[in-house]
């Protein structure tokens, strides 16, 4: 009886008609690697801004099979992530799990996981700013234009002027990328770090903008370069002597904390990804 | 964690895992994905003497509500708007039968249709998602023989070879036709077994002689 009661909303909470909609852009998104779809983004529980885009394709897409995992700066346990797990876990009941290897969708802001993907895996990203033009062209229908004649220049003057005025490309997240050598594409705010991750890999990218309304898509196998010039070329934020101070692994993204101790204190860096940390920690207790 | 929504119907169910299976075959062209066994039946007869494909009609309604338009065509003939099946799938879908030239979504149940590909939209340099999305039925996808096909572009590794045994010299001449990238029609080849192949635009489909 009470159970009745309880189930007030839809699965996975949209109505019917808004995940068709959502699902047809998807298809599009996919058929054209890096271009921006336009889709409504409905209003939602969460104010946008906080991984309605995300949140919109995942439930979109879910089916009550998935196993669902949530990461907010590769962290399982922070404030977004802990509650768009809770958000759709109590709208659809799937299984979810920190463990990347083990779920089937995995829902992100700002990383993606360190772990390697595969091909039965599907990345959500949320996005913040969905065109990569924006800081070149703010009136949206030129830059609708510019990306429809493909005509990027005005970001590579942007991107010399990084470097006159910094004298090193620093762009720190949102590189701008060239995807499929057509469109020119935002990789959200993912560090530089992640961002080979996404040329030639084997899971689908999926980007969802819900105060953009816009969706976009990285199919697995698909060229994703880097703008760089000759002389300055892309590099990520890898440090050769920085490594985790929790588990030791060198080759990840590090996050730095500061830890106040009796001298004053001193900064620290772990791995990012948390769940990723946890998994080689727990490791390498099972080797002693 | 207390629940508040309910199961999904069998046809959600269906729209939903359908729709996983399109948008795998999409990303991955070249692969061969099963669609979900339709929870309907009964859908009325394309023509006198030929059954509709019931895979390819659900997997295209489910994309189908009362925002786009579609097309369907047997027998390289468009279908009319009154024809029994189009108002069977506008009653169930709210979706609208419209002009080959103005269909969001097009349904080819019989692979002579092909030769109207050309008639249908490929969307705008601003808009290139305003395109067709086409639903083609054809007798069998063959996966590891007789390989008619060779498939290049994202999504695919190196290169990607399926068969469309049945299909004429002309039919896969239309069927390998790509428009210049951005715009193009995206195609979904739907077999009698549910098997399902997707063409997105970005696919170079080239000939293989045999």
């Amino acid at each position: 009886m009470s159970e009745k009661i309880d189930q007030l909303y839809n699965f996975a909470l949209l109505d019917e008609d808004a995940k068709r909609e959502i699902r047809r852009k998807l298809l599009k998104a996919v058929a054209l690697p890096g271009h921006l779809v336009p889709f409504a983004s409905r209003d939602l529980p969460i104010a946008r801004g906080w991984g309605t885009g995300g949140l919109q394709i995942t439930l979109a897409i879910i089916t009550p099979d998935d196993t669902l995992k949530v990461i907010d700066q590769g962290d399982d346990e922070s404030v977004n992530a802990v509650n768009l797990r809770r958000l759709i876990g109590r709208t659809t009941g799937v299984a979810t799990t920190t463990d990347t290897a083990s779920a089937s969708l995995i829902q992100t802001r700002h990383r993606i996981p360190e772990e390697p993907l595969r091909a039965d895996q599907i990345l959500v990203l949320q996005v913040p700013m969905a065109d990569p033009l924006r800081w070149v062209e703010p009136n949206l229908e030129r830059a609708t234009a510019m990306h429809s004649e493909s005509d990027y220049g005005k970001m590579w003057v942007y991107m010399y002027e990084s470097v006159v005025r910094a004298g090193d490309l620093r762009i720190a997240s949102q590189y701008p990328v060239m995807v499929n050598r057509r469109y020119l594409m935002d990789t959200t705010p993912i560090p530089r770090w992640d961002v080979p991750k996404l040329h030639m890999a084997e899971t689908l990218y999926l980007f969802g903008a819900g105060r953009e309304k816009r969706i976009y898509a990285v199919p697995p196998y698909t060229l994703v370069e880097p703008l760089q010039f000759e002389d300055y070329p892309f590099r990520t934020e890898y440090q050769p002597d920085q490594r985790c101070a929790r588990c030791g692994a060198e080759q990840v993204f590090l996050t730095t904390h500061f830890v106040p101790d009796a001298s004053g204190g001193r900064w620290v860096s772990t791995c990012s990804d948390a769940a990723y940390c946890a998994k080689r920690l727990a490791e390498a207790e099972a080797l002693l | 964690m207390t629940q508040v929504a309910a199961q999904p119907t069998p046809l959600e169910r269906f729209n939903g895992h359908a729709f996983r299976v399109l948008l795998d075959c999409l990303a991955r062209p070249g692969k061969i994905g099963q669609l979900p066994s339709p929870p309907f039946s009964g859908a009325p007869s394309v023509s006198n003497s030929k059954e509709p494909n019931l895979a390819a009609v659900a997997a295209c309604m489910s994309l189908l509500d009362q925002t786009v338009s579609f097309v369907q065509a047997v027998d390289a003939d468009w279908m009319a708007a009154d024809h029994p099946l189009t108002r069977w799938i506008t009653l169930r879908t709210n979706a609208r039968a419209v002009a080959p030239a103005l269909a969001d979504f097009a349904l080819f149940h019989d692979p002579s249709c092909l030769a109207l590909i050309g008639e249908l939209k490929a969307g705008t340099l601003l808009e290139p998602e305003h395109s067709c999305t086409l639903f083609v039925c054809v007798p069998g996808i063959a996966v590891d023989a007789d390989v008619t096909l060779r498939l290049t572009g994202p999504g695919i590794k190196d290169v990607a070879g399926v068969g469309l045994p049945g299909l004429t010299q002309p039919e896969l001449v239309a069927l390998a036709q790509r428009r210049p990238f951005p715009l193009g029609i995206d195609i979904f080849v739907i077999d009698q077994h549910a098997r399902c192949l997707g063409l997105p635009r970005t696919t170079q489909i080239e000939l293989v002689m045999n």
